[in-house]
C-alpha cells in the first residue's frame, strides 16, 4: 500500500465494527493524506456512512484504531470529542437541516454557537457560503420549502461555514442536477485548495470521482477492495473493481443484502 | 395478563423513574445563566403558552360552571346555596385545578414536546447538533423542560381563576345568588395557605413530572415514525398516571 510520502491525516487501522452479530467492517484499514480529497465508494449498505461515523467519533470500533491528525478518536472523552468536532464539517446523507430554523439561521448556527463574532460579520460569512452554493436568494426559506437538492446545498454551506480542517461529505451529489453537481464539485475542490483542508466524500458518482479526487477507495464486504488514484482504479483489472467502476449488474459484488435463495423464501 | 408479566411492568416502571431522574440531573447540569439559553426558554414558553392557553381556559370555564351547577343543586337542598362559591373554590384550588391543568397540559403541550424532540432525533437533527459540538440536551431539551416546569403552575393559577369566574357567572347570573354572599362565603372559607398554596405546590410537582416525562419520551424515542408515535402516546399515559398517583401522595402529605 502507498504508505506516507505525505503525512496521513486520517488513519483507520484494522478496524472491526459490528451491528448486532453482523460484521460491517472487518479488519478495515485506510489512510488518507493531509490536504487531499478522498472518495469512499462501494455498494449500498456496505458501510461507507459507517466509516464516516467512525471518523466523527459517533461510533467506536470493536477493535482497531481511528486516528485523525495524530489523535485517537476512538479513545476520546465526550469533552475531547466536542473540541475535535469544532474543527470538523459534516454533511450528513439526509442533510439534517434544522426544521424550525430558516436557511440563514441553519448556516449561522455553528458560527453563533462557537464564536463571538458580531452580526455583520456572521451575515457576511453566511451569505458568502450560501452564494457559493447558489442559494443566497433563499435565506428566508425554511427547510420544508426547499427541494432535496437545495437542502443538500444548504447542508454543504453549513458544513463549510466555520472553515473546518476536515470535511466529510456523505453523498454530496445525490439529488443534484448536472449543473449543481459541477458547481458543488468545483466548490469542494476550491475549498480544499484554498484552505488546505482534507476532504472525504462518499459518492456513487464515478465520473465526478474521477475528476475530483486524489484518492479513492472501494469497500466490498467489509474490506478495502481497492485503493489508489482514480486512474489506478479505472485501470484495475480485478473483477470487483471493474464491475463497480463500469456499473455492471453482474459480477462478484453482491447487489443483495445477505439472504437465503429467493426460491426458498417464495416457496414457504 | 400473567403475574410475571405484571411484575416485569412494575420493574420497568421503577427503572423508568430512575432513568428519568438521572436524565433530569443531566438536564439541570446544563443550566447556564446566559442570555442565549434563557432567551430560548422564553421562546419555548411562548410556544407552550400559545398552544395550551385556549384549551385550558375553555375547559376551566366549563369546569367552573359545572361545579357551580352541581354544588348549587346539592346545597340548595340544605338551604346553603350561598356557599356554592366556597365549595367550588375549595375543590378547585386543592384538587381539580392542579390535576385537570396537568392532564390537559400533558395532552396538549407534553405530546408536542415529545413529538418534536423525537422527530428531530428521527431526522438526525440531534446528530447534526452533536457533530457541530452543540449539546442537544442543552440546546433542545433543556429549554423545553424549563419552559414546561414554569408554565404549569402559571396555567394552573389561570385555570383556577377562570373556573371561579365560570361558577360565579352560573351562580350569580343564572340562579341570581347575591354576589356579595358568593364572594363573602368564599373568602371566609378558603384559606390561602392550606388551600391555595397546597394546590400550587401540587402544580409545581406536576409540572416537573410532565416536563421530564415528555422530554424523556422524545429524546429516547426509537428514531422512526412509529417510535415518535409511541413516544407521544406514552407521554400522555405515563404523565397522567404519575399525576394521579402523585396527587394522592401529595394530598396525604399536605392535608
Ligand atoms: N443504526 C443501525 N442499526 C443497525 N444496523 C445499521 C444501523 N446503521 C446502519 N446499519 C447497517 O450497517 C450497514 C452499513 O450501513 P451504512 O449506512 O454504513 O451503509 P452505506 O455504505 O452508507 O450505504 P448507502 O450507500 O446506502 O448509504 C448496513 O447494512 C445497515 O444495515
Ligand atoms: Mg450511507
Amino acid at each position: 500500500m502507498s504508505s506516507s510520502e505525505t503525512t496521513a491525516f486520517i488513519e483507520l487501522e484494522n478496524v472491526v465494527f459490528r451491528r448486532g452479530s453482523r460484521i460491517i467492517l472487518d479488519d478495515f484499514s485506510l489512510s488518507i493524506p493531509q490536504a487531499s480529497i478522498a472518495a469512499i465508494m462501494g455498494p449500498s449498505g456496505v458501510g461507507k456512512s459507517t466509516v464516516l461515523k467512525l471518523i466523527t467519533g459517533q461510533i467506536k470500533p470493536e477493535s482497531g484504531r481511528v486516528v485523525v491528525n495524530g489523535e485517537r478518536i476512538d479513545e476520546m472523552s465526550d469533552r475531547q470529542l466536542n473540541q475535535y468536532r469544532k474543527t470538523l464539517g459534516v454533511m450528513l446523507q439526509n442533510s439534517a437541516l434544522f426544521t424550525d430554523l430558516s436557511v440563514y439561521e441553519n448556516v449561522a448556527l455553528p458560527v453563533r454557537e462557537h464564536t463571538l463574532l458580531p452580526e455583520t460579520i456572521i451575515r457576511r460569512l453566511v451569505l458568502t457560503k450560501l452564494h457559493a452554493v447558489g442559494l443566497r436568494g433563499a435565506i428566508d426559506l425554511y427547510p420544508r420549502e426547499l427541494s432535496g437538492g437545495m437542502a443538500r446545498r444548504v447542508a454543504l454551506a453549513r458544513a463549510l461555514v466555520l472553515d473546518p480542517a476536515l470535511v466529510l461529505y456523505d453523498e454530496p451529489f445525490t439529488g443534484l442536477d448536472p449543473i449543481a453537481v459541477a458547481t458543488v464539485s468545483q466548490l469542494i475542490r476550491h475549498v480544499n485548495a484554498a484552505l488546505g483542508l482534507t476532504s472525504v466524500l462518499v459518492t456513487h458518482n464515478v465520473t465526478q470521482m474521477g475528476k475530483l479526487v486524489d484518492l479513492a477507495c472501494i469497500i466490498v464486504a467489509g474490506k478495502v477492495a481497492a485503493v489508489g488514484s482514480p486512474q489506478s482504479l479505472f485501470d484495475d483489472k480485478s473483477p470487483e473493481v471493474q464491475q463497480f467502476m463500469d456499473g455492471l449488474p453482474d459480477g462478484p459484488v453482491p447487489f443483495h443484502y445477505p439472504a437465503t435463495e429467493l426460491s426458498e423464501d417464495l416457496l414457504v | 395478563m400473567s403475574a410475571t408479566n405484571q411484575f416485569g411492568e412494575i420493574r420497568n416502571a421503577i427503572g423508568g423513574i430512575g432513568r428519568g431522574g438521572l436524565f433530569m440531573l443531566q438536564i439541570l447540569a446544563c443550566i447556564r445563566p446566559t442570555v442565549k439559553q434563557w432567551g430560548e426558554v422564553l421562546r419555548q414558553l411562548y410556544f407552550i403558552g400559545t398552544r395550551s392557553l385556549v384549551i385550558i381556559l375553555t375547559s376551566a370555564f366549563f369546569v367552573g360552571m359545572v361545579l357551580g351547577l352541581q354544588g348549587y343543586s346539592t346545597l340548595v337542598q340544605f338551604g346553603a346555596s350561598e356557599s356554592v362559591g366556597a365549595v367550588v373554590a375549595l375543590s378547585l384550588f386543592r384538587e381539580l385545578g392542579p390535576v385537570l391543568t396537568a392532564l390537559l397540559f400533558a395532552g396538549r403541550a407534553g405530546t408536542s414536546m415529545a413529538a418534536e424532540i423525537g422527530l428531530m432525533k428521527a431526522t438526525e437533527q440531534l446528530d447534526a447538533l452533536e457533530l457541530m459540538a452543540i449539546d442537544p440536551i442543552e440546546r433542545v431539551v433543556l429549554p423545553k423542560f424549563i419552559a414546561a416546569v414554569l408554565a404549569v403552575p402559571v396555567l394552573t393559577a389561570l385555570f383556577n381563576l377562570l373556573a371561579v369566574l365560570g361558577s360565579y357567572l352560573f351562580a350569580v347570573e343564572w340562579t341570581h345568588l347575591d354576589q356579595g354572599l358568593f364572594w363573602g362565603r368564599m373568602q371566609a372559607v378558603v384559606e390561602f395557605q392550606a388551600d391555595f398554596v397546597s394546590g400550587m405546590i401540587k402544580s409545581v410537582v406536576f409540572g416537573i413530572v410532565i416536563a421530564i416525562v415528555s422530554v424523556f419520551q422524545g429524546y429516547f424515542a426509537e428514531p422512526t415514525s412509529r417510535g415518535v408515535a409511541t413516544a407521544t402516546t406514552q407521554t400522555v399515559i405515563v404523565s397522567s398516571i404519575m399525576v394521579l398517583v402523585l396527587d394522592f401522595v401529595l394530598t396525604a402529605f399536605l392535608i
